[in-house]
């Protein structure tokens, strides 16, 4: 499980599995505040879809943390003012460069966190595809030309 | 002629300030619930975002509360906030190929891979007030969102797909040229951080264009489909969806973070074709239009715009690029015309005094001087 996608479901789910790592890892080992949880700001840069320029789109809030673990940083990165998720972010990111995390226990709540954030994606889309246009045309419409 | 400070008023400008924090609340039956906003008022949200140039919902929320529904003022309050935040990172650009589609809709094709999906929109409501959502109480809510996701369970299990781009088509049909060589490699302008020059380079247009105010983008794309202009397309495509935000991994090279999906509308709009160079097939030209949230009328306007800004020929001021770029940025058009509530009594003055000498001059039959 790579970086990317650990974040990725670690920020979208919507139970405790986030905060029940953190506490493991506190719990486990001394976790140093390196750099303050706090507000800033993305530059989000995008591609022009039609001639493949790249340009910044405009910026958005986030909510950024460092740690250490033994003098092993870790990072954490969120959407939003959430300063506390990126201080839990962070910790977890530590624990797993630390190589305290990734037991089986924890990698097989997070593969039951991706299921979960894969199926709610799977109703959203379920319903937004019910507004999927069937089109039916006339028979003069479909005529050989 | 100078300039004249003058002192006073410190008493009226606080009183006026407590005054309108009275009128926000006079008739008020509750404080507003700035969390309700992002959802129940969330293309008004999605405006202030998109105008401001930065995405954070409940920040937009609060501020059209400050502002009292004021969206020129929300979108200043937001800029203003914006300003304070350190920025530490720019993302990995998005992939809005990949975006996790709520509505994607052509005008050009009705049959494009994927097929059309109508999302959430009005563009088919009937415009009569709903007087039921005058008094909307915790079962109706109930009731409108059961009708929706009991849907969930009666469509069949469904990996959301991969939907590819018209554009793409279009290129692959030859019927569109191919991206400059080296395109994507430029390093983008910032005009947040640098004055914008001209002629723009095609990245401070586009992020221009992204941040830029709806009603004037709307009125100048509108100019041009009235006739005041060359360009008049078709929507190629128009998707919004949520987009993943991917920052580099600030401790290690090569690494990235998720931190979060923001959702995004873009348009590309298709506008007849135009030849390339002597002796090669003509093409089509496409416009291209993107904003923060779900901002329709605006990203089209703003692919109306892009490709009318490439019409060297066109004589109108919608294909005059130092017109349209300098004047759709609401906070300083909007600032710009707020200052002229602000004391001018020096200037006016002088203006009296220069027409009452013109008046006692024997011969007043020249206007010169006189606006």
């Amino acid at each position: 499980m790579n970086r990317r996608q650990r974040t990725r479901i670690l920020v979208e789910d919507e139970g405790d599995l986030l905060i029940s790592l953190c506490h493991y890892v506190e719990n486990k080992v001394p976790v140093r505040i390196h750099r303050q949880s706090s507000n800033g700001c993305v530059m989000a840069k995008a591609l022009d879809a039609v001639q493949r320029v790249p340009f910044f789109l405009g910026e958005i809030l986030i909510s950024e943390c460092t740690v250490a673990i033994d003098n092993v940083l870790g990072f954490g990165a969120v959407l939003g003012d959430d300063t506390e998720k990126a201080y839990r972010l962070a910790v977890v990111d530590a624990a797993w460069n630390k190589g305290t995390l990734p037991t089986e226990y924890w990698v097989t709540r997070l593969k039951e966190a991706e299921a979960e954030l894969v199926r709610r994606h799977r109703e959203e889309f379920a319903a937004v595809s019910q507004t999927r246009v069937r089109f039916e045309t006339g028979s003069e419409y479909d005529k050989p030309r | 002629m100078g300039y004249v400070a003058v002192k006073g008023g410190q008493k009226a400008i606080l009183a006026s300030s407590e005054l309108t924090g009275y009128y926000r609340l006079r008739h008020a039956p509750g404080s507003l619930d700035v969390g309700m906003l992002p959802s129940q008022m969330r293309f008004l949200v999605d405006r202030v975002m998109s105008e401001a140039g930065f995405y954070a919902p409940k920040h937009a929320a609060l501020a059209l509360k400050q502002a009292q529904g004021d969206v020129y003022e929300a979108a200043f309050l937001l800029r203003a906030y914006r300003s304070t935040v350190p920025r530490n990172h720019v993302s990995l650009p998005l992939d809005t190929q990949g975006m996790r589609l709520i509505r994607r809709i052509s005008s050009a094709f009705r049959d494009i891979p994927g097929g059309q999906i109508l999302g959430p929109t009005f563009d088919y409501a009937h415009r009569l007030l709903q007087f039921d959502l005058l008094d909307e109480p915790p079962e109706a809510i109930a009731q409108v969102l059961k009708r929706v996701e009991d849907r969930y369970s009666a469509e069949e299990d469904q990996e959301p797909a991969l939907f590819p781009r018209v554009s793409d088509f279009l290129r692959e049909e030859g019927l569109m040229a191919p991206p400059h060589p080296g395109a994507g490699e430029e390093e983008p302008f910032d005009i947040t951080r640098f004055k914008l020059p001209f002629p723009a380079p095609r990245s401070a247009r586009l992020q221009t264009m992204a941040r830029g105010e709806t009603g004037a983008m709307v009125a100048l794309a509108y100019s041009s489909l009235r006739g005041y202009g060359a360009v008049h397309p078709t929507i190629g495509e128009l998707r919004v969806g949520y987009c993943a935000l991917i920052l580099p991994y600030p401790l290690e090279n090569g690494e990235s973070v998720y931190a979060g999906e923001l959702l995004i509308t873009e348009v590309e709009a298709i506008n007849g074709f135009a030849g390339t160079e002597p002796g090669e097939p003509v093409q089509l030209v496409l416009g291209y239009g993107v904003s923060f949230g779900q901002n329709e009328v605006k990203s089209i306007a703003m692919s109306v715009l892009d490709r009318a800004l490439d019409v060297v020929s066109g004589t109108e001021p919608v294909h005059d690029e130092e017109y349209v770029l300098s004047h759709i940025d609401s906070i300083e058009s909007a600032g710009f015309i707020s200052h002229l509530k602000l004391p001018h009594y020096v200037t006016f003055q002088s203006e009296l005094d220069r027409l009452r000498t013109v008046r006692q001059t024997p011969d007043t039959g020249s206007r010169e001087g006189i606006r």
